[in-house]
């Protein structure tokens, strides 16, 4: 016995040691709380951010959070705000497995494309609750139709109320490199409002070396992020309809089969091999095909824009609208966002959790989500991250200098989310697999759009049959 | 008499019992890990299997519905059973040939043969993520270095992992590469052959063709079982390399059971459903694996067994 009790003691010991020892690293790695502000009295709140222990953003982030624990409204609800900062690829499992269990955080990023799929679950806190909360006691609040675009705010919103904030855009348009275009004569004045004219130019800029593969081309619509529902929406169309809230794909349409068909026929993608002979050497040096200067044209977020500053290309560039297809009456240059969105994690909904507690962790939460799109702040971060800031008008006062930036957020407006299908979320993702067959031409458009639709019907039915939520279901 | 007996039996069984605590003590960090991280998840995928669950509400019992419907209804599990069934069965005997074979010449008296050794086994070392995606290059159809090389021999480009009859070929001929690790095993059951057995078959005149099937063959049966049942439960698992390389096509022709039940799971959301598949095909693994051990007793032999 007395044996076993020193092996217990000597563990004890040696477990506190260790303790002891990985604690203090621990705690520093993960909490960004101030140390000159008294947490130790207040109720800690979670918040899961893209800038961990290393990334430039880590001090910026940490002194965000410092100033709202100083802040009044911290102190008047008792709250101390915890940021976690989890690394690009393991941030989604990361946050969702909290979700999933009991240890969600109380604000975090996530897509706002998704959002709803979270909102349906009661796991997020319905936004225009707390700005009513507001404006019936007269606090400063945050209204997002003053701030945020449309379609953003339309695709954070589920059953009529909103429960994700839109944290950042993403915008896609056409690059067009000046000097190619100059090569050819052509000028700002020839920026191509329609398919049509877009499918001339591209045809001028192709050039061929002397052992007969592709030098330079003008533009090729599924380069860059030239996806296909991108490219079905900027024609006036689209592969998914909701009647009577019943989910409906639409992938082999014949107005879709067209279009893709169309597209098809931009002159680049006349000679298959000979346009993947061009990319692939590209990608094979993990070079970008536009940065290098040998394409006139390609379909990019801003994201491209950071990487030719980064790059300091040698030659000018511009940017503009993608052009509407002949289907599109409205003339509406419509393109595809993949955006962030800031949510609010329910507390009421945390097991264990009492009414009372609940409601001061939520406006707590709600006080720091509003300090985060305050002026200051918003400044901090268009300055520190490479991406657009969803508050309109903080974006437009930040980026007036840069012209791309500008020309960028005329399209923002038109921005759309990819629709969350509760039976199929990767139903993007499934029609870029099915159509790999159609751009190495063993398949035509019209079976490759028949057997997406095919998939994805079958889809339906799975969920529809084993789900007995049967959302989007008949 | 009793009170001289009683006092060493006590002692004796005290020390028994004493031994025992300690032993499950020493033991306790692998016992609480597995019951912790593989016999209640287990459990629970075996529960979520019969339910309904989006992992963000509370699991729904709908009895055999996902049962059913994926063995009446699904056609994409019967592809992507046909796909993992055609990898395994080609699979599994390339990389035992080929270890073997890397084996018996690891096991020769060549000049060097620690650096061979080690060079062999060094592809093991890198992790699965980045073999794969310099196999992505190695296969590369316009610039990858194999066409390259079969281009010196008028063979015309391939493309590996474009064609559907072809990518899932590829991806085991990618298993090439870690035939290290196979043949270290067999280099060990090779090491425990006794020479004698050669010895006495030179004498007898018998061919070295001869001797490699009648001796060296068969006392590397055991051997042979082992990495059979490893190889053959790895290959059932396949997942890693079509995600990374080929995204589960094209046209599906690399999508594996692994893979769908990480799109049901994973991407989306359907816990329950997926659960059923990692059950169906755990089931699968049970029952083959059973086969190969039910089967060992008339192939695999050991030194000194009575046939």
């Amino acid at each position: 016995m007395k044996r076993l009790i020193s092996f217990i003691g000597l563990m004890s010991i040696t477990l506190a040691g260790c303790s002891f020892k990985l604690l203090p690293p621990l705690v520093a790695i993960d909490s960004s709380t101030d140390t000159t502000v008294d947490c130790s009295t207040r109720e800690t709140l979670n918040f899961y951010h893209l800038f961990p222990r290393g990334d430039s953003g880590f001090p910026m982030i940490n002194g965000i959070i410092s100033a709202f624990n100083a802040s009044e409204e911290a102190t008047k609800f008792g709250v101390c705000i915890k940021g976690n900062g989890v690394n690009f690829w393991d941030y989604w499992s990361r946050v969702d497995n909290s979700i999933s269990g009991n240890t969600a955080p109380d604000i975090f990023l996530h897509a706002l494309d998704d959002s709803v799929f979270r909102a349906r679950n009661g796991k997020l806190l319905n936004i225009d609750e707390m700005v009513a909360g507001d404006l019936a006691t007269s606090r400063d609040t945050l209204v997002p139709d003053d701030v945020f675009y449309p379609l953003q705010l339309e695709a954070g919103s589920y059953d009529g109320s909103l429960y994700a904030l839109p944290w950042s855009t993403t915008v896609r348009a056409i690059y067009y490199n000046k000097s190619l275009w100059a090569d050819v004569g052509l000028s700002d004045d020839d920026i191509p409002t329609t398919w049509d004219e877009l499918k001339t130019i591209s045809a001028q800029m192709i050039t061929t070396k002397e052992d007969g593969q592709y030098d330079t081309i003008g533009f090729d619509p599924f380069s860059g992020e030239g996806h296909f529902q991108q490219w079905v929406w900027s024609n006036g169309l689209d592969v998914w309809e909701i009647v009577d809230g019943v989910y409906q794909p639409h992938f082999n349409d014949p107005e879709i089969v067209n279009t893709l068909s169309f597209l098809q026929s931009f002159p680049a993608r006349a000679d298959r091999d000979k346009l993947q002979d061009f990319f692939s050497q590209f990608s094979v040096t993990g070079q970008d095909p536009f940065v290098s200067g040998k394409v006139g044209m390609i379909l990019g977020t801003e994201g491209l824009h950071f990487s030719l500053k980064a790059a300091e290309v040698s030659f000018e560039y511009g940017v503009f609208v993608i052009p509407y297809g002949p289907q599109n009456d409205a003339e509406l240059p419509v393109n595809w966002s993949s955006s962030f969105s800031l949510e609010l994690f329910d507390n009421h909904n945390r097991e264990g959790m009492s009414d009372e507690l609940g409601d001061r962790r939520n406006q707590g939460t709600w006080e720091f989500a509003k300090f985060l799109y305050s002026h200051d702040v918003q400044q901090q971060l268009y300055d520190n991250a490479p991406f657009l800031l969803s508050h309109r008008d903080y974006l437009a006062e930040f980026s007036a200098d840069d012209p791309i930036l500008v020309a960028l957020a005329d399209s923002i407006p038109y921005a759309i989310e990819k629709l969350y299908v509760p039976m199929a979320p990767k139903w993007h993702s499934d029609l870029n697999g099915q159509l790999q067959s159609f751009y190495n031409g063993s398949k035509t458009a019209q079976e490759v759009l028949d057997a997406t639709q095919y998939a994805i019907i079958a889809k339906i039915n799975l969920y529809c049959t084993t789900n007995a939520d049967g959302w989007g279901c008949e | 008499m009793t009170t001289t007996i009683l006092p060493k039996h006590r002692h004796r069984l005290h020390k028994k019992i004493r031994e025992g605590i300690f032993g499950y003590l020493f033991a306790s960090p692998w016992i609480i890990g597995f019951f912790g991280f593989t016999i209640i998840p287990l459990l629970t995928s075996l529960f979520y299997s019969f339910t309904n669950y989006n992992t963000l509400n509370d699991p729904a019992f709908v009895g055999f519905d996902n049962y059913l419907y994926l063995i009446m209804n699904d056609q994409v599990f019967w592809k992507a059973l046909g796909n993992t069934l055609f990898h395994v069965v080609l699979a599994t005997p390339f990389s035992i040939i080929l270890g073997i074979l890397v084996a018996l010449v690891l096991n020769k008296p060549i000049r060097g043969i620690g650096i061979w050794r080690t060079i062999f086994y060094l592809p093991n070392v890198v992790s699965s993520v980045a073999m794969a995606l310099l196999w992505v290059w190695i296969f590369n159809k316009d610039f990858g270095l194999l066409n390259q090389f079969l281009g010196l021999f008028g063979i015309t480009e391939i493309n590996w992992l474009g064609d559907p009859q072809i990518a899932k070929i590829s991806l085991i001929l990618m298993g090439a590469w870690g035939a290290g690790v196979t043949a270290l095993f067999f280099l060990g059951a090779l090491k425990s052959i006794p020479h004698e057995l050669y010895e006495a078959a030179d004498i007898a005149g018998t061919s070295k063709f001869s001797q490699f099937f009648h001796i060296t063959l068969p006392l590397i049966t055991g051997t042979i079982l082992f990495m059979l049942v490893t190889t053959v439960i790895g290959a059932f698992q396949v997942f890693t390399l079509s995600y990374i390389m080929t995204g589960g096509g094209p046209e599906q022709s690399t999508y594996y059971l692994g893979y769908y039940l990480f799109d049901k799971g994973i991407m989306e959301k359907q816990m329950g459903y997926a659960s059923a598949i990692s059950w169906i095909l755990f089931s699968i693994v049970l029952l083959v694996v059973w086969a190969i051990f039910k089967s060992s007793k008339k192939w695999v032999f050991y030194l000194g067994e009575n046939s």
